[in-house]
């Protein structure tokens, strides 16, 4: 009978749970198994506690690193359940006697809303609590109340989230199969779409990357994509995506009031729905076998598309006699569209390639070139922030942009691009909020050295700054490792390595000596130093700077989780930053140090070997 | 009552319903014959508020059916594609309908088990078809609806549960003066059964009677007179929809009131004068004006 408090009715829903609770049942049992057992199972077998990569959410170690089954249970129970409760609408004989009961449209669409976001909450609900006591039991981690609330609220946002999405593609959808595919669809359209879209900018963009906000918005629009990009959702995350969700809902509701029912069975409920899907089978296909085949130019396309039209066309038409006026007509128009589409990116429609931002507009913004910002100390965290070294990075910005045509052949990455040796050039802009932009560049090697803005980018203030190591990192942090490359010119063949590692007060005395030597040949470069051909001898040298006990008090007082900081050993390992340098005959005084330690006769005898003359 | 006026649907480009009007007196049975594709599913489909019109009215004493969780409370309905949930047995099936209906009946659900022979374990899904459909009909009639709606209801049933079927039908409209529609495409099933019947065709009302009326309207003559004149006399004062001679005997198929027919042919002082019953066919034959293809179809 209805419930008189509400649009619900619980007969639908009694008998929702009593038909469909094998799927709950199984998908608690899978939950179980890749999530809390997972975890608890090198306890169990009396393995050590320690979680490799731990990270300090429990979100993290379970869905990062321990269980990516219940990764897939969050997309697969959702789709699922709402294909079982919503699958009357989708078969001439279950969608009229479900709609023929004495139920009204809404009370049936809530009733089995309803009925499909418990069963999929469920397994989350019953195995969420037991998350704890698998990381006491593996890792003596004590969760807390505040972070399993947090975890469980990000549960729920997730699977409502594709719940609700999954609903509503049983509304637009004519069969069991279609609503499938479609659901899952909707969770991934827009990446689908942004994936195909990176592909033709990067095939057409000079200067195309994918470290813009595109593709983190992207990412935002599911918390099922999000999650796996992001710390621990905001209030505001969670927010947002559940007012969506029940957007979304309210939307789904509204359709399923004019759905035409007779359609149950089809393809496709509304018109519309027909040429979307074609449009995108010809779409998806084309641009597939445009990546594959891109050699052959413009009948790559093509052939994507006559493949895309084909199974497109029997999809939504249901049969295989798809050659008729009405499909031939819309075939055209799907290739006026992918025409108009490519053209936008190959013509550069809207300006991509041309957009340098305003410096006022950045925050701050990076700059990646093996060469020129190798010794940049603080592994890819070094950032311009003054607003002269911003500008000095837009005008350099601007400059390859204005030189475009010189780099043509050295920006092709499927041609050789003759003597000249080129580089990539990444740069990346935050202009605020979530907002940043990027852009990766190859250019001629000549064209840096000559670059006065590039010149100044290195000499400025914050650069040194960045380059000072024995000022940025204490030794007793850092351990540094060298090594000979294989088949380097070394004495008697042998691979060669020696690290060094702060345990004792002479160690930590030879790596600030390292450090030293190595910032005294820094020091001594000039600009167009940089550009020198790199001699074939090559030592690497690689800092590794733990982070210190000082970052660790630090993190540990701004954490919302400070109980998950209780070892500093763990934290400073995830926390490292490296450095790697080539050392070649120009660093002298490095050179000589290092002979000077004395570190074997192997070593000795390879340093005479490849830097005596 | 069921009241359906100027009912208009269209699927795309397709006309399924014109401009339809149909009538279901309480307590009484309604007939709805028709062709395959000419749109009495569709029809019922609207009756039982599954489809929603164009266009047009559809109340079932006085209420629209569209979404009214009062009135389909008081709707029994067996579609032409049965329809039960996987696995369930019929008792469970019967616990989902109780729990919708408030006018289930406990003992008419075990008095109709019995009579069908059905034990509540029966799984749904492994029966024939025709036992599905004795299913379905337990499982309706046990709602008690006020209206009862039924598809082709007893296609696949042989003869001895078409009997039991429709007693329990008949005896509910006397009883309860339970509101009957009953689709098929055969003619012949609805005779002795149902008090008015429609004939639609390519989606629009044909005829719709009261059986009675109808066959007081039409009548089978066969009749011989002294001369030729007199028989023309005769004849010339009728509305005769058909005539054949056998010899000195013709047989007339004439619309009018037996009376008075029986004082223009005894005015003309008649060898042989005999009023013959009229099947359903043939009333239906003469009333559409001759046996075409359509009607054909529904009377073999």
């Amino acid at each position: 009978m209805k419930s008189r408090a509400s649009c619900l009715n619980t007969a639908i829903i009694r008998e929702n749970f009593k038909r469909f609770w094998p799927i709950t049942a199984v998908a608690t049992v899978f939950w179980f198994l890749s999530g809390p057992f997972m975890m608890m199972l090198p306890a169990l077998s009396g393995v050590s506690g320690d979680i490799p990569h731990l990270s300090y959410t429990a979100y993290d170690v379970i869905f990062k690193h321990i269980s990516a089954g219940s990764i897939l249970l969050n997309l697969a129970l959702p789709v699922a359940l709402s294909v079982a409760c919503f699958g009357y609408l989708h078969k001439s004989s279950s969608s009229n006697v479900m709609h023929a009961v004495p139920v009204t449209r809404t009370s049936l669409y809530l009733s089995n809303y309803l009925s499909g976001l418990v069963m999929s909450l469920i397994p989350m609900i019953i195995n969420a609590p037991l998350v704890p006591l698998a990381l006491l039991a593996r890792a003596n981690i004590n969760m807390g109340a505040a972070a399993l609330l947090q975890f469980m609220l990000e549960e729920f946002v997730i699977i409502f989230f594709v719940y609700a999405l999954s609903v509503f593609a049983a509304m637009v959808s004519g069969n069991g199969v279609i609503h499938a595919l479609t659901a899952i669809a909707f969770n991934f359209l827009a990446h689908v779409m942004y994936l195909l879209y990176s592909f033709h900018a990067s095939m057409n963009y000079f200067g195309y990357s994918t470290g813009s906000s595109e593709r983190d918005l992207v990412m935002m629009l599911s918390p099922y994509s999000y999650m796996l990009e992001t710390e621990p959702f905001t209030a505001a995350d969670l927010a947002g995506y559940s007012i969506f969700a029940l957007l979304v809902s309210a939307l789904g509701l509204a359709v399923y009031k004019i759905r035409r029912l007779e359609r149950a069975g089809d393809s496709y409920v509304f018109n519309a729905a027909r040429y979307i899907i074609g449009f995108l089978f010809c779409f998806i296909a084309s641009s597939i076998t445009a990546a594959l085949f891109g050699n052959i130019g413009v009948f790559s396309y093509v052939i994507g598309f006559v493949i895309g039209y084909i199974f497109g066309q029997m999809i939504v038409n249901k049969t295989t006699k798809i050659f008729n006026a009405q499909s031939l007509k819309a075939g055209v128009v799907y290739a006026l569209a992918i025409v108009l589409l490519v053209g936008a990116v190959k013509l550069d429609v809207f300006g991509y390639e041309k957009r340098v931002p305003q410096a006022s507009s950045v925050k701050n913004a990076r700059l990646y070139s093996w060469t020129v910002v190798n010794y940049s100390a603080d592994a890819g965290d070094f950032s311009f922030k003054k607003p002269e070294n911003i500008a000095l990075l837009t005008a350099f910005h601007q400059e390859i942009v204005n030189n475009k045509d010189n780099f043509k052949s050295s920006e092709s990455r499927y041609q050789s691009f003759g003597n000249e040796r080129t580089e990539w050039v990444t740069i990346e802009y935050e202009l605020g909020g979530r907002l940043h932009m990027g852009r990766e560049y190859r250019v001629n090697a000549g064209f840096l050295r000559r670059s006065e803005a590039l010149k100044a980018l290195w000499e400025c203030d914050e650069s040194v700054a960045a380059r000072n190591f024995v000022a940025n990192f204490a030794p007793e942090n850092c351990e540094i490792f060298l090594g000979t490359r294989p088949f380097a010119s070394t004495y008697g063949d042998k691979d060669l390595w020696y690290e060094f590692i702060p345990s004792g007060a002479d160690d930590v005395r030879a790596i600030r000596g390292l450090m030293e030597a190595l910032q005294k040949d820094i020091d001594n470069f000039e600009f167009s130093d940089l550009f020198d051909d790199p001699s074939e001898r090559i030592i690497d040298l690689s800092i590794s700077i733990r982070a210190s006990r000082a970052d660790y008090e630090k993190a540990k007082a701004e954490s919302d989780s400070p109980e998950t900081f209780d070892n500093y050993n763990d934290y400073a390992r995830m926390n490292s930053h490296y450095i790697n340098i080539s050392l070649d005959s120009r660093f002298e005084s490095t050179i000589k140090y290092i002979r000077d330690l004395n570190l074997s006769e192997d070593w000795n005898k390879t340093l005479d070997l490849m830097f005596k003359n | 009552m069921i009241e359906v006026k100027g009912l208009n649907k269209k699927f795309d480009d397709f006309e399924a319903l014109i401009d339809l009007n149909l009538n279901v007196q309480t307590g009484s049975i309604y007939g709805l014959v028709g062709v395959n594709g000419s749109g009495k599913t569709t029809l019922i489909r609207h009756l039982t508020g599954v489809l929603r019109q164009d266009s047009g009215s559809i109340k079932m004493d006085g209420e629209d059916i569209y979404d009214n969780e009062n009135i389909k409370r008081r709707v029994g309905y067996i579609p032409d594609e049965l329809y039960f949930f996987n696995s369930y047995n019929i008792y469970a099936m019967s616990r989902f309908y109780k729990n919708l209906y408030p006018g289930w009946s406990d003992e008419r659900y075990s008095k109709m088990l019995a009579d069908f022979s059905f034990k509540n374990t029966d799984r749904l899904a492994k029966l024939s078809k025709g036992m599905q459909k004795q299913a379905q009909f337990i499982l309706t009639m046990s709602c008690m609806p006020d209206f009862l709606i039924l598809d082709e209801p007893i296609d696949g049933l042989d003869p001895v549960v078409r009997k039991k079927v429709w007693r329990y039908v008949v005896d509910d409209v006397a009883e309860r003066s339970m509101t009957v529609l009953v689709s098929s495409h055969n003619l012949r099933e609805m005779e002795g059964i149902c008090d008015s019947i429609g004939i639609l065709s390519a989606g629009s009302m044909k005829l719709e009677r009261e059986l009675d009326e109808l066959k007081s309207d039409i009548h089978k003559v066969q009749v011989a007179f002294h001369s030729r004149e007199d028989a023309e006399r005769a004849f010339a004062s009728l509305n005769v929809l058909s005539r054949e001679g056998s010899g000195s005997v013709e047989h007339l198929i004439v619309r009018g009131g037996r009376q008075e027919i029986e004082n223009h042919v005894f005015a003309q002082d008649p060898i042989i004068f005999d009023i013959l019953p009229l099947s359903l066919e043939e009333v239906f034959i003469y009333e559409m004006g001759g046996a075409k293809d359509e009607i054909k179809s529904i009377l073999s």
